[in-house]
């Protein structure tokens, strides 16, 4: 099978884009990155999937746009069928009905009426192939949760493992509301979310000197100074942020 | 442009660049397999002119979308390369018809079929044994089971169990190459969380006795059962274990096997369905008895394949050392196997073709160089051009065959699932084994992987009759399908299948 690209440069992201080519700015394409990747993520709560099943849908999600435009595919659509596909690719499979219906709660906060409903449905089952297809079915998603989890119970004192995983998590979790996953390979998300977790517990992490700890991450100190730096812009961000679960998100 | 509205969704442009291609891409030559699941085509990419095998995943009556098998096989493919498992070479999107039923345009480009692209191979290793007159030689077998142990031991490595061994899923091409396919089965494990695991896999004569006993918690020495029974079978040229239900399946190991008890293995008593199925009275191990026919070193191997207890089955990658392998007559090598005539019109041409390209091409070489010699290529080696089946030397079973007169190139083809001929007569001797009553349809690229639906029950029993006539000559008679597919009302659930396996693990 072809080598398949996923991952782009900083700036071909903010230049480049479908969304970009289509006249949608940069600023733009990055709020609705936010919206929809805050959307899956409470809809993946809300349906009680396990966070490496929302973390999938979220980079499905990401890819899908680095393929296809704002402009000609609804991102809360798109985001469903990824919650949706996401869920066969991680073993804990929700019935599209489900999905659906819970959606429309995290989205409008009522029920759907029944043609809508069917409407939906029919829409996240043709989606789907298009979702597929653009992705080219590369469908396996590997994640920096476990590589933080090996890593820090190898390196760390016992009693801190939990305290500095939950901060790495945290850390993983935020960098999914940006372009990070599209820039960087999980690998390298792991090394700086153990990065900003040590700062975060006041933790000194070992093998300074000769060896670096970071090196097995295949990652360099400058390519951490970046992923920690687009990942704490994420709190500076002059969004209006709408309240996650009303009309507004729409 | 302003963004998309609600519920808006790009459809009217086929896929972009680097996303999947249309299957406009291939075109398909003929119908190669049939089965409830969908068809299998064999097809020329226009492109490059390559042969390939399209399979198509059924999705209709998929109330969930793209099914979760397909998705799990799909995954399980994409990360798997290597020489003895078969390559998923890409997956092609339909764009289906451009006007809807009403015959006003539709221009939604995903409302097509979705189809898996492999590596096209010409025969199965069921297929092959089967066919009338033909033996395997002693390096012969050694080196598909050599190959089959590779490509397993790969998969353990990449923690794939395949749950699925079986001849009919062993591909071969005119190479002498064989590869592992149909995944659909397949399944990631891993060794530190080990969650529990539906035992309704394998079919039934190569199910392992913990899955009949219940076990939900297993690991890769479930395929090295099926290797056990299918080598003991290329050995002793017919399945050992054709039981017609788990009672019978059970039975019929426990009289090869002995029946388990906690010396032997450890833990059995306490198997979910140990109480229903152990044997009333105790039976010994027979494996040598049963088979002293074969050489010491082969039987020396099949004894640590068909060990009892999972955790003394021997591994693939251990039974690759095993002294069978590296005694004489070694394994020979794929390249010095004999090509067998396929039945494809279309085949038979291009491979006359090749066939004098190559004569042409070893001339020219002759002259340059003296000719090689290849110690241990079996005779006719290079038979596969005029006659079909090779006069194998006659082994001490050599099975007689009652199979009514071969079309001259007489087809092993295999094994998409093509039903294949009436059922004929069994290509072993006539034995109580025979249950040729079964229909089935099989083959590695086919074995209807997704759920829902039944095919032929037991799934076991087929017809072994030759593979023959049946596609060899004119186009293919697509609707005995039917006659195939829709056995399945004996099912007692012996396809793995036949359940819905869908949200299973």
């Amino acid at each position: 099978m072809a080598e398949t690209k996923w991952y782009y440069t900083r700036e071909e992201i903010e230049k480049i884009s479908p969304s970009r080519l289509d006249g949608i700015n940069f600023k733009e394409e990055t709020f609705q990155r936010w919206s929809y990747t805050s959307f899956l993520q409470e809809l993946g709560q809300r349906l009680n999937n396990p966070q490496k099943s929302i973390a999938t849908s979220i980079v499905l999600c990401q890819r899908f746009f680095t393929r296809q435009s704002l402009a000609k595919n609804d991102p809360k659509t798109v985001a469903i069928i990824c919650m949706f596909i996401a869920g066969k690719v991680e073993g804990s499979p929700k019935p599209a009905g489900d999905v659906i219906v819970v959606s429309y709660r995290v989205l409008h906060n009522k029920e759907p009426l029944r043609d809508v409903f069917e409407g939906l449905k029919k829409t996240v089952l043709t989606g789907e192939k298009l979702v597929l297809s653009t992705l080219g079915f590369d469908l396996e998603i590997e994640h920096p949760y476990k590589l933080v989890m090996d890593w820090v119970k190898r390196s760390v004192k016992a009693e801190d493992v939990r305290r500095l995983c939950q901060a790495a998590f945290n850390f993983i979790n935020d960098s999914l509301r940006t372009s990070l996953c599209l820039q960087f390979g999980p690998s390298q998300i792991a090394a700086a979310a153990i990065y900003i977790g040590s700062f975060m517990c006041k933790m000194t992490l070992p093998g300074d000197g000769e060896k670096v700890w970071w090196r097995e991450f295949d990652v360099t100190k400058r390519q951490l100074w970046e992923i920690c730096d687009q990942t704490l812009d994420l709190y500076i961000q002059d969004f209006v942020i709408p309240v996650a679960r009303g009309d507004s998100l729409v | 442009m302003a963004l998309a509205a609600f519920g808006q969704l790009n459809l009217e442009e086929p896929p972009p660049i680097w996303g999947s291609r249309s299957v406009d891409c291939f075109e398909k030559l003929e119908q190669i397999g049939e089965g409830t699941y969908g068809q299998v085509y064999m097809a020329k990419e226009i492109k490059t002119g390559e042969i390939v095998a399209l399979k198509k995943i059924r999705m209709d009556n998929e109330r969930e979308g793209f099914p979760i098998t397909a998705i799990r096989e799909i995954k399980i493919l994409k990360k798997l390369h290597h020489e003895n498992v078969i390559q998923l070479k890409e997956i092609v999107t339909s764009p289906g018809r451009d006007r809807d039923d009403q015959g006003k345009p539709d221009n939604n480009k995903y409302k097509g079929g979705i189809y898996m692209v492999f590596e096209y191979m010409d025969h199965d290793l069921t297929g092959l044994a089967d066919r009338p007159g033909l033996r395997f030689t002693v390096p012969q077998i050694k080196c598909y089971m050599k190959q089959l142990l590779t490509g397993l031991h790969y998969c353990h490595v990449n923690q794939v169990l395949h749950r699925d061994i079986k001849g009919s899923n062993l591909l071969i091409d005119n190479e002498g190459n064989l590869k592992l396919a149909d995944f659909g089965l397949a399944r990631s494990f891993s060794h530190d969380h080990s969650g529990n695991l539906t035992n309704r896999v394998i079919t039934l004569w190569y199910r392992p006795p913990e899955l009949l006993l219940g076990a939900t918690k297993y690991g890769p020495a479930i395929d090295m059962w099926s290797v056990g029974c299918i080598f003991a079978e290329l050995l002793h040229a017919k399945p050992i274990l054709p039981g017609k239900n788990e009672q019978e399946q059970l039975n019929k190991i426990f009289e090869l096997c002995g029946s388990p008890d906690e010396n032997i293995w450890p833990g059995v008593s306490k198997m979910p369905w140990y109480n229903n199925f152990k044997p009333a009275r105790p039976l010994k191990r027979r494996v040598r008895e049963f088979f002293r026919h074969f050489d010491r070193h082969a039987l020396e191997l099949l004894e640590k394949m068909l060990v009892l207890d999972p955790s003394q089955r021997i591994s693939a990658k251990d039974a690759l050392d095993a002294e069978y392998f590296w005694t004489d007559p070694l394994p020979c090598d794929p390249k010095s196997l004999p090509t067998y005539e396929s039945s494809h019109e279309f085949q038979t041409k291009k491979k006359r073709q090749q066939q004098r390209q190559n004569e042409e091409a070893a001339k020219r070489q002759k002259v340059q160089h003296p000719p090689q010699q290849h110690s241990r290529l079996p005779p006719l080696q290079h038979g596969g051009q005029s006659h079909a089946a090779p006069h194998w030397p006659a082994g001490p079973n050599h099975p007689t065959n009652n199979a009514p007169p071969q079309v001259p190139a007489g087809p092993s083809h295999h094994f998409y699932g093509k039903p294949r001929g009436p059922p004929g007569p069994n290509r072993y001797p006539p034995s109580g084994n025979q249950s040729g009553g079964y229909n089935q349809s099989r083959g590695g690229y086919s074995s209807g992987s997704y759920p829902p639906q039944g095919r032929g029950a037991p799934y076991v029993a087929g017809p072994r009759g030759p593979s023959g006539g049946g596609y060899g000559v004119g186009p293919p008679n697509y609707t005995q399908g039917g006659q195939y597919g829709g056995s399945g009302s004996s099912g007692r659930g012996q396809n793995p299948r036949n359940q819905q396996y869908g949200w299973q693990q």
